[in-house]
């Protein structure tokens, strides 16, 4: 069935994916986001719109009745003391989607909120499952765990259904981020080693960017609703990410490690309730490396 | 009595029902006072060093607030309480967010400034929790809030625990419904004494065998003022074990004369409500002093001694 789905912040990493994997199922997707992104997909529909806005009529306006709503827009951070974007962390992630939704004169029928495993701060067990305790030691943690409790609330009484994504490290083709993953690419690409500095022993969660768009129209598509980790379910060292890297380019090159143990905290998370309910199936590793290289080289 | 370290505690949230309660019992044990509130007026025999008049909600005039850098804890109550009536409007929501989790994350930020800050004591509640999967709601029960309130006390938690870890000791007290002189709310409580005072029935919603928890005002004040002194947990259930409904209602039948309870058909389904308050009566040495008569027989006294006693609602800010 095509349904009407509108991406809130639709042009970043992510975004890009989701928005292309929508159309690809539902034939056009909107896409508000202050940014355009590099190139609209056929079927997109950009709509340049500050959702810090106080009213959001003329956006609804312009957007039509919708049968989907995926918030996606946050400014990904990993700030561990408060600061001064907290509050604005608050408006984009908390106060616009509660406020875009009761802008809805006719309420769609799901909405799906991306949100983080920060919500779960350090973990007591491994691997992390929804029923972990949510105690962020970030203040995006906070306000992620904030807008799902809102906004599951705010869905309660619109009779809207509610979806939570929690999604763990995100990698793949288009990221740009000093994160881990691209980093090591670019050792790579200059035929360098990936450098690591302590011991690689710690342990991380990297899900592949196309996982996280097959979730999002699972989420969409399913009868279920609810919180989801969505993760590779797959622990990895930083040691095997950066050889699985170096082996998916077919680089001639290992890894440099080392020495001492590193601040990380080892954390992973389990994918069982998105595999059981979703029918969700994670990409391994190697696999979303090797696709991720294809777009590098 | 006061903590050698601590003298000057902030209060904000000061001019209500339970700041009322925390100044005194503070005064009580002999620290100094600083009370922050929206509705704090300059009286004659008052200075600036007593109190400010100060909405939380307001991120600049927090960071403005110098006053703020010299207290040696803070003690924060305030915060948008909805109508129980009018359960989760969209103006809850937003209400809830700018001035509990707004209020909170300005006052936290104002404060991270401070050298003098020792010790962080919030208000919560036990609205948290959602529905309890346990007859006995501890401190690690999960946290699901059905209420925009419940989700933005637990946002402030949150933060409080992210601010915790530059060094200031911070508590979370999850209460239940408070009761006592200046409680406004018609909750079970509330609208018993409005019975008894009206010289009316009492009503009860189907067989009154429901638990819910509840603290008198006075009690949880002194569970706020012994956590600035002792290496209380970082969230604490503070309850009293709970009473039935039908308790309640006999309660306040005692108080009136020749009042009836009468049965009315129950519109929700029965669930029970009781908090596991264990963990701050070791670790505070803490324990509800006041018995449910007293209390409503203290908060019956308060609502006759109202101007208007048989228009509460009038009164509500």
């Amino acid at each position: 069935m095509a349904l009407k789905v509108a991406v809130i912040g639709g042009s970043g990493f992510v975004g890009r994916h989701i928005v292309r994997r929508l159309i690809r199922e539902f034939g056009a997707v909107i896409n508000i986001d202050r940014q355009a992104p590099g190139e609209i997909c056929q079927g997109e529909r950009l709509i340049d719109f500050d959702i810090s806005a106080t009213t959001m009529d003329a956006l609804v306006k312009s957007c039509g009745e919708l049968d989907v709503i995926v918030w996606l827009a946050a400014a990904i951070r990993q700030v561990t003391t408060i600061d001064a974007s907290a509050g604005e962390d608050l408006a984009m992630m908390v106060e616009a989607p509660l406020r875009f939704l009761a802008a809805q004169r006719k309420k769609p029928q799901k909405l799906v909120y991306i949100s983080s495993v920060q919500v779960y701060g350090k973990p007591v067990y491994l691997p992390v499952d929804e029923n972990h305790p949510t105690d962020p030691f970030t203040v995006y943690g906070v306000a992620k765990l904030c807008a799902e409790n809102y906004m599951r609330i705010a869905c309660r009484k619109s009779a809207v259904d509610f979806t939570a994504l929690r999604l763990a490290f995100v990698y793949g083709p288009g990221q740009h981020a000093k994160n881990v993953i691209p980093v090591f690419f670019a050792k790579v690409l200059k035929s360098e080693p990936p450098l690591i500095h302590a011991d690689g022993t710690e342990i991380r969660d990297d899900v592949f960017v196309e996982d996280i768009a097959e979730a999002v129209v699972k989420a969409i598509q399913s009868k279920k609703c609810g919180i989801y980790n969505i993760a590779s379910g797959e622990p990895n060292t930083l040691l095997s990410v950066a050889e699985k890297i170096c082996e998916s380019s077919g680089a001639s090159t290992a890894p440099v490690v080392g020495s001492g143990k590193s601040s990380w905290i080892d954390r992973w998370y389990s994918v069982a309730k998105a595999k059981n309910e979703l029918q969700f199936e994670p990409t391994p590793l190697l696999k979303g490396l090797e696709k991720t290289w294809l777009t590098l080289k | 009595m006061a903590h050698s370290e601590i003298k000057r505690v902030g209060v904000t949230g000061a001019t209500g029902h339970l700041g009322q309660f925390v100044m005194a019992e503070l005064q009580r044990c002999g620290y100094e006072t600083l009370a922050i509130s929206r509705h704090w007026q300059k009286t004659a025999d008052s200075n600036s060093s007593q109190g400010i008049a100060l909405d939380l909600s307001d991120a600049k005039s927090v960071e403005a607030a110098g006053q703020l850098l010299e207290i040696d804890a803070m003690v924060h109550l305030a915060g948008y309480i909805p109508d129980d009536t009018n359960e989760n409007l969209e103006v809850d929501a937003e209400k809830t967010l700018t001035q509990n989790v707004g209020g909170m994350l300005h006052l936290l930020t104002a404060l991270k400034t401070s050298r003098r800050l020792k010790s962080f004591v919030y208000a919560s509640s036990f609205e948290v929790y959602g529905v309890p999967n346990q007859p006995l709601i501890d401190e690690s029960h999960s946290t699901e809030p059905l209420s925009f309130y419940g989700a933005s006390k637990l946002a402030g938690e949150k933060y409080l625990s992210i601010f915790s870890a530059d060094g200031v000791h911070c508590t979370s007290l999850r209460f239940p419904a408070i009761y006592g002189p200046g409680d406004r709310l018609r909750r079970a409580i509330g609208n018993f004494i409005a019975s008894v005072a009206n010289e009316e029935n009492i009503t009860v919603c189907g067989d009154g065998s429901d638990r819910r928890d509840l603290i008198y005002v006075a009690d949880a004040a002194r569970a706020i003022v012994l956590c600035l002194d002792k290496p209380a947990p970082a969230v604490l259930n503070i309850g009293s074990g709970g009473f039935s409904i039908l308790e309640m209602a006999q309660a306040a039948q005692s108080l009136g004369r020749d009042l009836k309870i009468i049965t009315a058909e129950q519109a929700k389904a029965k669930f029970d409500y009781v908090l596991n308050s264990g963990l701050a009566q070791k670790t505070l040495n803490w324990s509800p002093q006041i018995s449910l008569l007293e209390g409503m027989r203290q908060q019956l006294r308060w609502y006759q001694s109202l101007p208007e006693h048989a228009n509460c609602e009038a009164l509500l800010e």
